[in-house]
């Protein structure tokens, strides 16, 4: 799959409408510390996100959390795809593994339907069930694609920095 | 959006991989020289703003993503730029005013404000005064600095996307309370260069891709 192929995806995908965008926001620590002490019971964390990884874990599901909220309020297709794909080459660079979404991804999603409201639970469910499908395909169109910085970053064109 | 800004010249490319690796081997002074030798030389300082410190922090942010570099070297080396920056700016108050004027910050919860910082001093040199507030600039003191400035143009910067929503909103705001006095408003940064569509969204009147484009579209929108 393309990127432009993802863009397409993401535009069938529905803006969340949900009343509880402020709640997200507001309870985003609370969710990203939730889903942290989950993943860190697990036996194979390590071979999840690579060693000495936790910190950078933690920071990931707080900025997770922020991020749905964001989408929660303000819908963007080409963003979001960027913003995915800008999140899954950075981790992937620290030595998280394509693991780590296919386990985190549920987890996050049972930690946040925890905190809406039931009539807004289907609306969250659409994105992560969106993430889910496609999150293969991201990690392959970033291993395959420059990265944002590099389509950008006229220095980074000319070669090494020798 | 149309203007694109030039491709970086030989020298400039030089020059900024010298920069860069005088600031990786912690090298500040160095990194210093090296850019007010060029000023002396007779470089324009937009040029040194676009093409050499604008292109170095953009792989600076590569090098960070890809994990060559931790946050602690980013962090040094956008204080060590910062610091050139304000050691070349006297060279931008050397033209003549044009009479227009910048406010420009960085609103909520944003952290990165260099962008917005290189805009304002480029916009400086251009003969603009400029009113830049830097980063996380609560949303009440973006209403009252332009009921005290009376700028012409609001200039608001959004490295993620968490701030775009809080953009739609300050404009809002703005628009609301300012009614026909509103200056206009353009919108950069990470997150509008990614979906540059996002700007007809948050209300704003216009982008730019970095500064020279900025100015651009400021030109044709304040008159």
């Amino acid at each position: 799959m393309s990127i432009e192929e993802l863009f397409k995806a993401a535009e069938q995908l529905s803006a969340p409408k949900v009343t509880s965008d402020i709640v997200l926001k507001e309870q985003a620590e609370i969710m990203a510390s939730l889903l942290t002490a989950r993943l860190l019971k697990r036996d194979d964390l390590e071979e999840l996100i690579g060693p000495g990884n936790e910190g950078v874990m933690e920071n990931n599901h707080l900025n997770h959390f922020k991020y749905i909220s964001t989408l929660a309020d303000l819908y963007d297709p080409k963003s979001f795809v960027e913003t995915v794909l800008w999140v899954v080459r950075t981790y992937i660079g620290r030595g998280f593994t394509p693991k780590y979404w296919k386990v985190m991804l549920p987890e996050a999603q049972s930690v946040i339907l925890g905190h809406l409201a039931k009539e807004d639970s289907v609306q969250i469910q659409t994105i992560y069930t969106w993430l889910e499908k496609y999150i293969d395909d991201f990690v392959q169109i970033s291993r395959d694609t420059t990265s944002f910085y590099e389509r950008i970053g006229p220095l980074t064109r000319t070669g090494d920095n020798d | 959006m149309t203007e694109v800004s030039r491709d970086m010249k030989p020298e400039e490319i030089k020059l900024a991989k010298t920069y860069l690796n005088h600031l990786l081997q912690a090298r500040r002074q160095d990194a210093l020289l090296c850019i007010v030798e060029s000023i002396k030389n007779g470089t324009p300082l937009k040029d040194i703003y676009l093409h050499v410190l604008q292109p170095v922090m953009y792989e600076v942010g590569r090098l960070w993503q890809i994990n060559q570099i931790d946050i602690a070297v980013e962090h040094y080396i956008t204080a060590a730029t910062q610091l050139t920056m304000a050691h070349v700016f006297p060279h931008a108050m050397t033209s003549k005013r044009n009479g227009k004027k910048l406010v420009g910050g960085c609103l909520g919860s944003e952290l990165h404000e260099l962008g917005l910082h290189m805009l304002c001093d480029i916009y400086e040199a251009d003969g603009w005064d400029t009113y830049f507030m830097g980063a996380v600039t609560p949303d009440a003191s973006f209403l009252s600095a332009i009921e005290e400035q009376r700028p012409d143009l609001l200039c608001l910067s959004v490295t993620m996307m968490f701030g775009v929503p809080e953009t739609r909103d300050l404009i809002t705001s703005i628009r609301t309370k300012m009614k026909k006095n509103c200056p206009k408003i353009l919108v950069g940064g990470l997150s509008f260069i990614m979906s540059p569509h996002l700007v007809t969204v948050v209300g704003a009147d216009g982008t730019g891709k970095d500064a020279q484009q900025a100015l651009n579209v400021a030109s044709r929108l304040v008159a």
